[in-house]
């Protein structure tokens, strides 16, 4: 029955139910049969081990972004809704059972991040040990403090905050380790990728800016992207997620949940120069031109119904404002609402006449 | 199984802890079917109230998840239904494009932008057809069995497994050089430790 496995190419291995079955859930049974096949075909240990990370990171890579605070508002609704009988105050109403399995959820988490899991602070303690020619650069001062890296990359460290990487950086990638915010300026490498670990985050880049932000001692640990495509890697206890974020989005990182959440940057700059987005001038345009035009400059989708919008129509000018501003006057005039929800932003229907 | 008994004879607690336990995978499941949030969020409150409401009168079902995922489904395209011009945004309900794998390989390695082979497996995905997506998130993000997949999307299981396929053969490149050889070690390790 194993024979056929003898010839498996990688593909076949991840079409495999059995296979997949093992690398979704492995218990103690796949283990055991799946290290067998390994050593009756030494030649297809590799092939296995590949095939597995392979299933995992095809479902990470095939998950969409949501919006984390859905789950909640959704049960709201429902809730309020779920017969005429008066529903009670609380719909997680705590038994002492509950308490219990909370309690015991509790200790096994804190055993479980003593066991498996060495803290945020000793991962960068960790890493930065095995470095050789290692340099660290830590900031003290009140100010920024700005680092030129050996590849030419130039990295700006906040307050509290310090990197260690390699004198040479002679490797096949250029690596990076840091605990606090930085702000990085990634000279564009093709062939050597730049990577910045920083707790649970791991960023990919090839030549881009961005922020990382993640200080032991924060619950929530986050990725900026200013300008160019990054990837970025949340490897916690329990799972391990990533997301491909484009200019002005972000990826919060909340450590206890181990949850990731796609969002916007504070204030989003634009992707064209600003003298290009200076000189938009809209005269009695429809507003769907406009919020395409300001969609197209900023790299952010923009949702709105087509019809609802189809009445209305604007004469305005870009100077100097912030794409919320913007957004906002817009919306005065329209009589409609806007809303930063994931990495869009939506806009209500609004009134025109 | 109890889960679900109590729930259907009322237990409210019961059903907060079917939603709390299936909700996050439900949600991104539907942002696969449509990009229309309004419709997702709409589509799942009409599920649980239904469900909640008619609990009375529901089979006994061996795999809850299995049925939340079809009856989503199933109530997402009957809005999309009632909505038609939203329709043709959204998943390839109605047809597949034609595939053209040279196109396609051509468009992801001839990218001039800064993007890994790691980015590219992600890209690579995101160029999929949007059932073969469909299929291979149910399959390795939900788990679920060809079997359920071919009840779901309504198609048969020699189909389905084509369509995956397909869709395997299509990212087979990526496989090669994405995933990078840190994780694969880190797992080889792993792997053989166990």
């Amino acid at each position: 029955m194993t024979e056929k496995y003898q010839t498996y190419t990688l593909a076949d291995f991840i079409q495999d139910d059995a296979f997949i079955e093992w690398a979704k859930s492995p218990d103690a049974a796949g283990d055991a049969f799946w290290q067998q096949i390994a050593a009756l075909y030494p030649h297809q240990k590799e092939v296995i081990a590949q095939a597995r990370q392979t299933i995992l990171n095809l479902a990470e890579l095939s998950r969409p972004a949501f919006d984390e605070q859905e789950a909640g508002l959704i049960w709201a609704q429902i809730s309020g809704q779920m017969d005429e009988m008066p529903v009670p105050a609380r719909a997680f109403r705590p038994s002492w059972l509950r308490y219990a399995a909370a309690a015991v959820v509790v200790l096994m988490t804190a055993w479980g991040i003593r066991h498996w899991y060495r803290g945020p602070e000793t991962l960068y303690a960790q890493r930065t040990g095995q470095i050789e020619n290692v340099r660290e650069e830590i900031n003290e001062t009140r100010a920024e403090k700005i680092v030129r890296l050996p590849d030419g990359s130039q990295v700006t460290l906040a307050q509290g905050s310090r990197i260690s990487f390699s004198e040479s950086m002679d490797g096949t990638r250029r690596e990076v380790y840091l605990s606090g915010e930085a702000f990085f300026d990634v000279k564009r490498n093709p062939s050597k990728p730049f990577l910045v670990y920083a707790g649970e985050l791991t960023t990919r880049v090839l030549g881009t800016s961005f922020t990382v932000r993640s200080f032991e001692e924060e619950n929530v640990a986050s990725v900026q992207v200013r300008t160019g495509s990054v990837s970025v890697e949340a490897r916690a206890p329990r799972k391990t997620q990533s997301v491909v974020l484009s200019p002005n989005q972000q990826v919060s990182f909340f450590r206890k949940e181990e949850r990731l959440s796609m969002g916007l940057v504070k204030a989003p700059q634009p992707v064209i120069p600003q003298a290009e987005l200076a000189r938009f001038t809209f005269n009695n345009a429809p507003v769907s031109t406009i919020f395409d035009s300001l969609s197209k400059a900023y790299g952010i989708e923009i949702v709105y119904d087509k019809e609802a919008v189809a009445a209305c129509r604007l004469t305005s000018s870009v100077q100097e404002e912030s794409l919320y501003e913007i957004l906002g006057v817009i919306c005065e005039a329209i009589e409609a609402d806007y809303q930063v929800t994931g990495a869009k932003i939506r806009i209500s229907d609004p009134h025109c006449n | 199984m109890l889960l679900w008994s109590a729930f259907q004879n009322g237990d409210r607690e019961a059903f907060a802890s079917i939603y709390q336990k299936y909700i996050d995978e439900l949600l991104s499941y539907g942002y696969r079917v449509t990009s229309d949030r309004q419709l997702i969020r709409d589509s799942v409150q009409d599920l649980f109230l239904h469900i909640w409401l008619r609990r009375g009168n529901l089979a006994a079902t061996d795999s809850i998840k299995f049925y939340l995922f079809r009856s989503l489904r199933n109530r997402i395209i009957r809005n999309l239904e009632k909505h038609p011009e939203r329709l043709h945004a959204d998943i390839g309900l109605v047809t597949e494009p034609a595939e053209d794998s040279n196109a396609f390989e051509a468009a992801i390695f001839g990218h001039d932008g800064p993007y890994d082979s790691y980015e590219k497996l992600a890209e690579a995905i995101n160029r999929l057809s949007p059932r073969q997506r469909e299929a291979v998130q149910l399959r390795y993000l939900h788990g679920f069995s060809l079997d359920e997949i071919a009840e779901m999307m309504q198609m048969n299981n020699q189909s389905v497994r084509n369509l995956l396929h397909r869709a395997i053969t299509q990212l087979r490149l990526f496989f090669e050089t994405a995933g990078g050889l840190l994780v694969f070690l880190s797992t080889l390790q792993n792997f053989s430790g166990r």
